[in-house]
């Protein structure tokens, strides 16, 4: 083997990865050529400075602390984990409530239709005014969502499955009555007065004003 | 905690006790910082990497599946985000080294310039070399366990370790003989 045939193993030679039969070879040579154990010589001289360069050991007391911050990183993500899986939540009650809204407004305009009285006005108001403020209200409180998310799919849940024909009257009229005489004002004042009633009625310990 | 196996540690990690994460993390934070320190030579970095390192095991213990040591998968994960943070600190051309002596009897060449033109040159290897080079030389590893995390054959680890010296010698041979300081 000639000596640049050597050199390619003296790395692996440095490393002790050669088996031990090529690690023989590479000792003998080695005895007899001094280029060669030169360069090995530089190798080992590398390695040292290598070591030395890359050794640096932060103060005691940063290890004292190294684990108290990671923890505490850690847990500020399982906060923020938990914080998004009640948002996902919130807007599952959100969808739910837009859903219901958007029910309510079939049915109300089922009645309005069988009456043959399509107005336009009370379909702009009970949809957007009068219900995506409540519907803002249940996605920024989950205990009030969860209240009327039980109130939907039990009580009224119930009512709806018996709204067959749609002749069910739940005091619609009085509804289309009272939306058809209110001002801006009025509605937002009714809106916080079912916000309020649910609220006494439901979740009166969880709801923080 | 303290008479866990690492096995039951790591099961009890997974389990969501965090106290059993940090017996595992008190085992290898100095190795895991000293493997970042050694390809970014910063503190900064070597901070940030290594909790970002151990931050990102905890939230992916379910997918450790034994196949390989704990430590070995911890490297895995450390080499990757320092691989990431060098990519853009290239794209940057901002090498911040710190500038930092020992005081080792060992050291063989005092000279400042010296340490700063090592940690240059070898900022310059590429990523492969310049890791395989740091666990062989600086974690003892063999280049089995090197090709294990580097998920390569050891031939190739043989070859990457070879040409990071040869390129190093060339560069720094006049050091390295004494010639400069």
């Amino acid at each position: 083997m000639k000596c640049e045939k050597y050199q390619k193993f003296l790395s692996d030679y440095n490393d002790g990865s050669l088996s031990r039969k090529k690690a023989e070879k590479i000792k003998k040579h080695l005895e007899q050529c001094s280029e060669c154990r030169e360069i090995l010589e530089l190798y080992r001289k590398l390695d040292k400075e290598i070591k030395i360069v890359g050794e640096f050991e932060p103060s005691s007391d940063y290890w004292e602390t190294y684990w108290l911050k990671l923890k505490a990183k850690i847990e500020n993500e399982e906060k923020a984990k938990e914080r998004l899986f009640s948002w996902k939540i919130n807007w599952k009650w959100s969808l739910a409530g837009i859903l219901a809204s958007l029910l309510i407004f079939v049915v109300i305009f089922t009645f309005i239709f069988k009456k043959g009285e399509i107005n336009e006005e009370i379909y702009y108001m009970s949809s957007d005014q009068t219900l995506f403020p409540f519907i803002n209200e249940l996605e920024e409180n989950n205990s009030l969502a969860k209240y009327f998310e039980e109130l939907i799919f039990t009580e009224m849940g119930r009512e709806i499955e018996n709204l067959s024909h749609f002749e069910y009257s739940f005091d619609f009229n009085n509804i289309y009555n009272l939306l058809n005489e209110m001002n801006e004002e009025e509605i937002e004042i009714f809106n916080s007065e079912i916000i309020k009633e649910l609220r006494n009625k439901g979740v009166k310990n969880e709801i923080q004003s | 905690m303290g008479n866990l196996s690492e096995d039951e540690l790591i099961q009890k990690a997974k389990e969501g006790k965090v106290e059993a994460f940090g017996e595992l993390v008190k085992k290898y934070q100095r190795r895991i910082y000293q493997l970042i320190y050694q390809m970014t030579f910063n503190h900064e970095d070597a901070n940030d990497l290594s909790q970002e390192t151990f931050l990102k095991a905890y939230k992916s213990l379910n997918k450790f599946k034994r196949e390989s040591s704990f430590y070995t998968w911890l490297y895995r994960i450390a080499i990757n985000l320092v691989i990431n943070h060098l990519k853009k600190r290239k794209n940057e051309r901002n090498l911040n080294f710190d500038i930092h002596y020992t005081n080792s009897p060992q050291r063989i060449l005092e000279s400042k310039e010296f340490s700063m033109k090592l940690k240059e040159t070898i900022s310059m290897l590429p990523f492969s070399q310049r890791i395989a080079l740091n666990l062989v030389v600086n974690h003892g590893l063999s280049h089995k366990e090197v090709a294990k995390i580097q998920g390569c054959s050891e031939g190739t680890v043989s070859w990457r370790i070879f040409q990071a010296r040869k390129f190093l010698k060339e560069k720094l041979e006049p050091y390295l003989k004494g010639e400069l300081k």
